[in-house]
């Protein structure tokens, strides 16, 4: 590719963060990765782009957000057949306490390992073992 | 402003009220109108040969009134001679009945004694008749004009009603088109096509059923008329018409017609024959008209359910007397086409209608939840008798399996109801499937696509092609692979793995190394982790063939759906059990049907 993209893999992942330019750094790495991303400035908005029938295959949150929080979010997901089943990652600015209890497929620390994100991404939408 | 809300009880106890009370108005119109409906197809089939609708009209309704003037007398006459004779009848059955008493004490006796004591209460009315008060006669005053209105008094109403049904049907024959205009200007001028072609579709729904029993049920008491007159039971065309109206009432109607004449056969005549003749006469036509007449002149199904049917008799003949029992149905019949073509009247189809009342998925899926567990079971059964385990399974089962996750998704049902239905489900399955009839040896039960090839290849023990199968996520996606492998298992041997998380059943169908494997998924949710399969099996063995069953609604973008799975490495998306094995089978090499 000639803007050093990755071919495209067939997988989304839909971006959750109210930080705009974290959220815009991590879709844009994704986007080169081969990813299609999908962009939410928080729980409601990330909400909304499942009911328009986005069906990602990785939702990487944040949890402190305004509006409707990543834990919020993760529990709208959880109670909904047709998202419970979607992975999640939690990217947050906090340490496993304050995370409290989620039933979420990993979770990672701001500032993040970006290769150890992507790697954790790929594997969970079955692109490596 | 206020606006005052009407509940549809209140609305309903109106229109009832309101048809009751204008009876004198809406009886004859109805009456009329069917009275011409009747008469159309005649007037069709006449003005077809050239005659003038004026013509016309006059010769149907001159037939008409004819008609029913002789049919009038002629029961009229039969009426009082019946009524004259009623008690020498009843004489005449109870010394029958004492004829045949054997000991004294037994229940003819009983029944002997009861019609002594009922013909000594029609002796003891008759003789106070007999014994009236002497009539004081007094001197009579009234002019001319009052005696003339004393006479024709009873007689006037009678007469001003036929009067009125017959100039009514007059007009209704002979405007037949000009009304049938006025009702499209009042549904619908901004339409007019849609508007005639649903009056048209209705009027010959009407016109097949309607037309069709009245005729079938005219012809049927023509037959018993005839019959009874044969057999020598006395009133023999009263007992053929009233038989004739009777047909109207499904089940009651007929044996209700027939126990007056068996009753006057039996008192009547010696011996038994005609009594039994009577009886074996109804029976027999009856058995020939619903069985073999009906179906071929108004097909399977009449499109009113006999259950409203009867309940519509009660209700028109407890509102407007004998005129309701006589129009009761055909009120029922374009009550029932009207609900099928005015939305707004669609509740009248559901009421009166013969369709089922659920979908059959729907109906399956409601007995399930309501734990009739045997009446799923059987309709089950008798689905697959009819289309075989397989269509069966996509007909009920896996519906079912949507309307669970649908419900389950609306949080209408919980976690342990959901696993109640799931659990009731695969017992279900388990009982359909047809090894569950009997042992079946493999060598045997080769049938099928398989059985052609094992013929071809001459080779009596081939073992059937195997297959692994995988439930993506959860109970109901395990139950899906259960319905495919019991569906498909005459032609291909499906070997489930036991659930476990995405990335561990990845792990085991890699190490396998399956050449074909099915990765079931109940949509919404579950297509995630099937794409994740599809990734990870594509990934690691580039050979095998994956088959993923996603039984997807229309709501759910079936097609986008499968595009994303064949980019994520299915090699095939099937939406049913019957195309899954098709694309299994394909995967496997052997040329599908």
């Amino acid at each position: 590719m000639g803007d050093g993209r990755a071919k495209p893999n067939g997988c989304r992942v839909l971006v959750v963060d109210d930080d705009a330019d974290s959220r815009e750094a991590i879709a844009l790495l994704l986007e080169q990765q081969g990813y299609t991303a999908a962009r939410a400035e928080n729980g409601r908005a990330a909400l909304n782009h499942l009911v328009a029938g986005f069906d990602p295959d990785l939702v990487l949150t944040d949890l402190l957000m305004p509006v409707m929080s990543g834990w919020e979010l993760h529990a709208a997901m959880k109670e909904r057949l047709a998202w419970a089943a979607i992975p999640i990652v939690v990217l947050a600015g906090m340490g496993p306490e304050q995370r409290g209890q989620l039933t979420v497929e990993d979770a990672f620390e701001k500032p993040v390992d970006l290769p150890v994100l992507l790697k954790r991404i790929a594997e969970l939408c079955g692109l490596s073992e | 402003m206020r606006t005052i809300r009407v509940t549809p009880v209140l609305e309903l106890a109106l229109i009832v009220a309101i048809v009751y009370v204008a009876r004198p108005v809406l009886g004859p119109l109805a009456l009329a109108f069917y009275i011409a409906f009747i008469l159309t197809p005649p007037s069709n089939a006449l003005e077809r040969f050239g005659v003038p609708r004026a013509l016309t009209v006059a010769v149907m309704c001159s037939a008409a009134v004819a008609f029913f003037v002789f049919v009038g007398a002629v029961l009229a006459s039969q009426l009082v001679d019946l009524a004259s004779e009623v008690h020498n009848y009843v004489s005449q059955m109870s010394a029958k009945l004492a004829e045949l008493r054997g000991g004294k004490g037994g229940s003819l006796d009983t029944l002997t004694s009861a019609v002594k004591q009922l013909t000594r209460v029609f002796e003891t009315s008759i003789a106070r008749t007999e014994r009236a008060d002497p009539v004081r006669i007094v001197g009579n005053d009234d002019t001319p004009i009052e005696r003339l209105e004393s006479f024709l008094g009873p007689l006037l109403s009678p007469l001003t009603a036929v009067l009125i049904v017959s100039t009514l049907a007059v007009f209704a024959l002979a405007r037949r088109e000009d009304l049938r205009n006025r009702l499209i200007q009042l549904v619908g001028p901004q339409n007019v096509t849609l508007t005639t072609r649903t009056l048209d579709e209705a009027v010959q729904r009407i016109s097949h059923l309607l037309l069709g029993l009245t005729y079938i049920n005219a012809g049927y008491g023509v037959l018993i008329a005839l019959g009874l007159t044969v057999i020598g039971v006395p009133y023999a065309i009263l007992w053929g018409a009233l038989a004739g109206v009777l047909r109207f009432v499904p089940y009651v109607g007929t044996w209700t017609a027939a126990a007056l004449p068996t009753f006057v056969a039996f008192a009547t005549t010696p011996g038994w024959f005609a009594t039994l003749s009577t009886m074996g006469l109804f029976l027999a036509l009856d058995i020939l008209t619903g069985n073999f007449v009906e179906p071929v002149l108004l097909g399977r199904r009449t499109g009113v359910s006999a259950f409203a049917l009867l309940v519509s008799v009660i209700f028109w003949t407890w509102l407007w007397g004998a005129l309701g029992l006589v129009l009761a149905t055909p009120l029922t019949v374009v009550a029932a086409v009207m609900g099928r073509h005015v939305p707004r009247l669609h509740f009248l189809s559901i009421v009166l209608g013969d369709d089922p009342g659920l979908p059959p998925d729907v109906n399956f899926y409601q007995r399930v939840l309501a734990r009739a567990g045997n009446d799923a079971l059987r309709l089950a059964r008798k689905t697959a008798s009819q289309v075989g385990t397989l269509a069966t399974f996509d007909a009920l089962l896996v519906p079912a399996l949507r309307h669970l996750a649908r419900d389950i998704d609306a949080g209408v049902l919980n976690r342990d109801a959901a696993d109640s239905v799931t659990a009731s489900l695969s017992e279900i399955a388990r009982r359909v499937r047809p090894s569950s009839r009997g042992p079946v040896r493999q060598s045997t039960t080769r049938s099928g696509v398989f059985q052609s090839v094992a013929r071809r290849l001459s080779v009596d023990e081939l073992p059937k092609p195997e297959v692994l199968g995988v439930g993506a996520a959860g109970s109901t996606d395990a139950l899906l692979i259960d319905l495919l492998c019991y569906g498909i298992a005459a032609d291909i041997t499906l070997n489930p793995l036991p659930a476990a998380a995405p990335a561990r059943l990845a792990e085991t169908i890699i190490a396998r190394e399956p050449r074909v494997v099915c990765v079931a998924a109940l949509p919404p949710g579950n297509s995630v982790t099937a794409r994740y399969l599809s990734r990870r099996i594509r990934a690691a063995l580039p050979a095998t063939n994956i088959v993923v069953l996603l039984p997807a609604s229309e709501q759910e973008k079936p097609a986008e759906t499968a595009a994303r799975l064949r980019e994520a490495g299915a090699d095939a998306v099937a939406f049913d059990l019957k195309t899954a094995r098709e694309a299994l089978l394909r995967a496997l090499g052997i040329a599908g049907p």
